[in-house]
């Protein structure tokens, strides 16, 4: 079984190699083939995990490991939602849906997948800028006035984050000998200053991925102009990986219990002052984000919980989002959820998730790191928990008000099936996944 | 050796660092910033290979920087892509006009 997590690497980049030369009929096919597969991988490894493949059958620490760990078996959420987002662009015109741009999503799935199984710090950082080069490139991919100029900012501040986290592992091969993420990990405890300092420079690196605040501003630009089957990526998925980043170089959690307080906060009063959904959407990221950081640092298994949920959820919610502004035509949602009653439905289902009410799957997460940072002695983080909850529910019920209580427009129609059944599935597994939040954290707890 | 002077070679290259990184942030062209990040990266790529000559010498962070530099030259590529898009929608590549058009 081992023997599939190279594949499980391999298939997506692969598939991304091969789109640009298929006639573009064709394309979007390929890709939904390579990526169901790449989830059927992802689901076989994860009942059998943990699992280990050394490359070439050299061992380590000589040669390059794959360890495929509960924590990599996030890459079924990767595959399937990305398998959801390409469905999504079925019979989308815009850039994304040609060759090159489905290239560039399964490369990016690939980076991803390769990022999870990653058991040195050098594969790591390979994959880290697979998957980084393809969100910039991802962004971009918009008629929209400036999505160029947000994705240059995302690549500016990416790329600057990419580098440090590259000294820092020059310093720790310096300090260490060792590239080996467990081999490092073991010794952080006897370790001096400048191997924390290190550790340091990796969790500057992966917050900026993450757009924890304050490295999150290029966040909200890079959502407002991208396509929504990538801002359903990038906020899913992609800043989940500087997360997985965060959990895989572990080094400064207290310092995470405040950061991911500020995030909390600074996310939900943000997102109050906005008037575009697609905005409101991407600082409820920064705020769920900064939930995921509390967990890190408190309960680390209700973060992961928490990363799982929050993907799905709010790959619905821009999907959704998306689906609204392209039958209305533009951004101005007014009364549209009127004339789209089931991707109301399931915007509506999402937000239930997101905003975290029993027994949806957002639900899950936050209760287990509530709990936790009440037993951590940290009940200042709850009050700022549930302030921020209560705040951003205000948000999405403002969105929802728009959709749903302005007079209706008559040229308006539901959206295709094409777009409208991942929205629907996406909605129903957040709602579903809260259901199973018993066994999903039993699973994720298990090392 | 910890002294300033054992250590040198590092931090004429930390100094090469901070020089890559007041130029990314300072400078208002978009351009002189991708010159900024790429001052950084070889920075970064120059420590990397000093540490290469220590005792018992070490071929790994020779692997650890082509990769680097193979890295950095896709980054810059994808960022001079980008600066194309930005300068046929806007006309400018300097930030401070861009804020004014955008």
């Amino acid at each position: 079984m081992a023997h599939w997590i190279p594949a499980l690497v391999a298939l997506p980049i692969f598939g991304g190699v091969v789109a640009p030369a298929l006639p573009r009929r064709l394309a979007h096919l390929w890709a939904l083939v390579v990526l169901v597969a790449t989830t059927g991988i992802a689901l076989a490894l994860s009942l059998d995990a943990p699992a280990s493949y050394a490359m070439g059958g050299w061992p380590a620490p000589y040669g390059i490991e794959l360890h495929f760990d509960r924590l990599s078996s996030f890459s079924v959420v990767v595959a399937l939602v990305t398998t959801l987002a390409v469905a999504y662009t079925l019979h989308s015109s815009g850039p994304l849906a040609s060759r090159e741009g489905l290239a560039v999503i399964l490369l990016g799935t690939g980076g991803m997948t390769g990022f999870l199984v990653a058991g040195d710090f050098f594969t790591l950082f390979v994959f880290l800028e697979i998957l980084s080069l393809a969100a910039y490139g991802m962004v971009a991919m918009s008629e929209e006035r400036g999505a160029g100029l947000a994705a240059f900012r995302y690549l500016l501040m990416g790329a600057s984050a990419s580098i440090v986290i590259l000294l820092s592992v020059g310093v720790v091969h310096t300090l260490t000998g060792s590239l080996n993420l467990v081999d490092v990990q073991q010794r952080l405890p006897d370790a001096g200053l400048p191997l924390h300092l290190a550790m340091a420079g990796f969790t500057a690196g992966f917050l900026v991925k993450a757009a924890a605040f304050p490295l999150h501003v290029w966040l909200p630009d890079a959502h407002a102009t991208a396509p929504s089957a990538v801002s359903a990526l990038l906020s899913g998925l992609i800043v989940k990986m500087g997360i997985v980043g965060l959990i895989r170089t572990p080094g400064v959690d207290d310092l995470l219990l405040w950061l991911g307080g500020a995030s909390l906060l600074a996310g939900a009063l943000l997102a109050l002052v906005q008037t575009d959904a697609k905005r409101i959407l991407a600082y409820s990221t920064v705020a769920n984000i900064g939930l995921i950081l509390v967990g890190l640092s408190v309960e680390r298994t209700g973060a992961m919980v928490h990363m799982v949920n929050h993907a799905v959820a709010k790959a619905a919610l821009f999907l959704a989002a998306g689906a609204f502004t392209h039958q209305a035509g533009s951004r101005v949602l007014d009364g549209v959820g009127r004339r789209m009653p089931l991707t109301t439905l399931a915007f509506a289902l999402a937000t239930i998730s997101v905003i975290g009410v029993p027994p949806t799957g957002g639900f899950t997460g936050k209760w287990i790191i509530a709990v936790g940072a009440l037993e951590a002695g940290q009940p200042v983080v709850v009050g700022v928990l549930l302030l921020s909850s209560i705040l951003l529910a205000l948000c999405y019920a403002r969105i929802l008000q728009a959709l749903l209580f302005a007079p209706a427009r008559s040229d308006v129609d539901e959206a295709p099936l094409s777009m409208l059944l991942p929205i629907a599935l996406l909605a129903l597994l957040s709602v579903g996944l809260g259901l199973v939040g018993a066994p999903l954290t039993a699973f994720l707890g298990r090392p | 050796m910890t002294t300033l002077a054992g250590n040198l070679d590092y931090v004429a290259t930390m100094l090469l660092f901070v020089i890559g990184v007041w130029t990314l942030v300072s400078d208002p062209n978009l351009i002189k910033k991708v010159m900024g990040l790429n001052i950084m990266e070889t920075a970064v790529f120059a420590f990397i290979v000093t540490s290469g000559a220590l005792e018992p010498p070490s071929p790994i962070p020779h692997a650890l920087v082509l990769t680097g530099i193979v890295v950095a030259v896709s980054t810059t590529a994808v960022a001079l892509a980008l600066l194309l898009r930005v300068h046929r929608e806007f006309g400018t590549l300097d930030l401070d006009e861009l804020r004014d058009l955008w």
